[in-house]
């Protein structure tokens, strides 16, 4: 009776044992490969693999290995993978992006004055063609170039699939074409590079007919880039006992022109923003 | 008169009471809490680059990440993608969408005990439109399928986000597990 008991026992242990699940999952998946799973034991038993953009349930045979395509594994991240039936088991599975292939470009201003410091930035996200974040360190490359000037080149490498510049306008006004790349990949962007605020603004008086004529040189910035036509000119006219009057013109053809009332000592400047330029005392001289 | 008898029997069953009591009622308190409580996100801005955070902007990411977690939760637990919209764009909407376009078609379910994310905010975007967070993240996962528990794992995990302002809000547009920082 004891004997009987005792092998009934066995029976039933050795019976599970033949039945029992266990899984071996890769030391390595990468997204978009397909992996194998090795399975043991014997008999029927439910696959199920959750993870991102993914959920499979799946009957499996155990003993055999299961294949699960590179299209089921598209995403990066944690994969649970359990399975049921014989005894249950469940484990993790990493799944680490592919390579860099994509790039999100963030860059601001569209438009910027030439010469100032720290008014350009470029923002890359780096992704697989899985739209994984890339998060190995890869090496990025910026560009901004503007025809007719030197390109600034930075190569710089992406932490966390993230990298970015920070960097100055140039002296030269103009299109310019700021480009991230990785790889054989590229974005681009254009970040238009204007002329600055206006620099040793001069101008010159004749009489005419109508009155007056006020005529600057060449309105340009410091760089020696023409400002934008549209640019507001200010003529001043300061007359001894009567106060100021002011005209406005808009540079046009990169001049401005400006009609005022002949006023005998009357003292006249010009100024744009916050630049000012010549004086000129009509009756009197400069 | 009270029997020297009877008092065993009166403190076995105030125990079998006792017991019966806090078995029934502690899941059910959990379960309330669970569903009521806001994911816990600890948010560390000290070392971020290249631009400091601003307290406001702080308060509203750390904000619109834990309820982006409550609401991937939520969606994974009963799937609902509805859920997924208010608080994803980008990748992460679609890859959060399909887990629970393909969770709903074989009847499985994906439920998140949270215990907390730890979250590091460590880029800011020059222009001010992104922020990076790197996240250690604790839970108990639970796969179901129908209403039977598939497997439960307690699990430390890592997690790079990126949260984005769209339109008006900040939104999380990338959100992957990663093995390291």
């Amino acid at each position: 009776m004891r004997h009987k008991t005792t092998i009934s026992v066995l029976v039933c242990v050795l019976g599970a044992v033949g039945f029992a699940a266990d899984m071996r999952l890769p030391d390595k998946a990468v997204a978009g490969q397909s992996v194998a799973i090795g399975t043991s034991g014997s008999g029927e038993a439910t696959l199920y693999v959750v993870g991102p953009g993914t959920a499979i349930k799946r009957q499996i045979k155990l003993g055999d290995d299961v294949q699960l395509k590179g299209e089921e594994l598209r995403n990066s991240g944690y994969y649970q993978i359990a399975i049921k039936g014989g005894a249950d088991v469940s484990k993790e599975l990493y799944v680490a992006p592919a390579a860099a292939e994509k790039i999100n470009f963030l860059a601001r201003p569209s438009r910027v004055p030439v010469g100032q410091p720290k008014v350009i930035a470029g923002t890359a996200f780096v992704f697989d063609q899985f739209e994984n974040l890339v998060t190995a360190p890869t090496p990025v490359t910026f560009e901004l170039s503007v025809p007719g000037a030197p390109a600034k080149v930075e190569r710089l490498t992406a932490k966390n699939g993230v990298s970015y510049l920070q960097t100055g306008s140039g002296t030269k006004a103009g299109p310019g074409q700021f480009t991230v790349r990785v790889g054989d990949n590229s974005v681009r962007r254009v970040v238009e590079e204007t002329a600055s605020e206006p620099c040793n603004l001069r101008f010159k008086l004749h009489k005419e007919k109508e009155g007056l004529i006020a005529t600057t040189d060449p309105v340009r910035d410091c760089s020696g880039n023409a400002v934008p036509d549209g640019t507001i000119v200010t003529f001043i006219s300061a007359e001894p006992g009567k106060g100021r009057s002011t005209v406005d013109a808009r540079v046009k053809k990169g001049i401005a022109r400006a009609v005022l009332p002949p006023v005998p000592g009357a003292t006249i400047s010009v100024a744009s923003g916050v630049v000012l330029g010549n004086e000129v005392r009509w009756g009197g001289g400069e | 008169m009270r029997r020297a008898s009877d008092i065993p029997l009166r403190l076995l069953i105030f125990v079998i009471t006792f017991a019966l009591v806090v078995g029934v009622a502690l899941p059910l308190i959990s379960r309330v809490l669970a569903a009521s409580d806001t994911v816990q996100v600890r948010l560390d801005a000290s070392q971020i680059q290249p631009r400091p955070l601003e307290q406001l902007t702080g308060q509203a990411i750390a904000r619109t990440y834990s309820s982006a977690w409550k609401n991937m939760e939520g969606a994974l637990e009963q799937n609902r993608p509805e859920l997924i919209d208010e608080s994803f764009v980008g990748y992460a909407h679609d890859k959060l969408l399909s887990q629970v376009q393909e969770q709903k078609k074989n009847g499985l379910a994906t439920r998140y005990v949270d215990h907390g994310h730890q979250v590091s905010a460590t880029f800011y975007s020059p222009e001010g439109s992104a922020v990076q967070l790197q996240d250690t993240a604790q839970f108990e996962i639970q796969l179901l399928d129908g209403s039977n528990v598939v497997s439960s794992q307690k699990v430390t995990r890592k997690y790079i986000a990126v949260v984005t302002v769209v339109e008006d809000s900040w939104k999380v547009r990338v959100l992957e597990g990663v093995q390291d920082f």
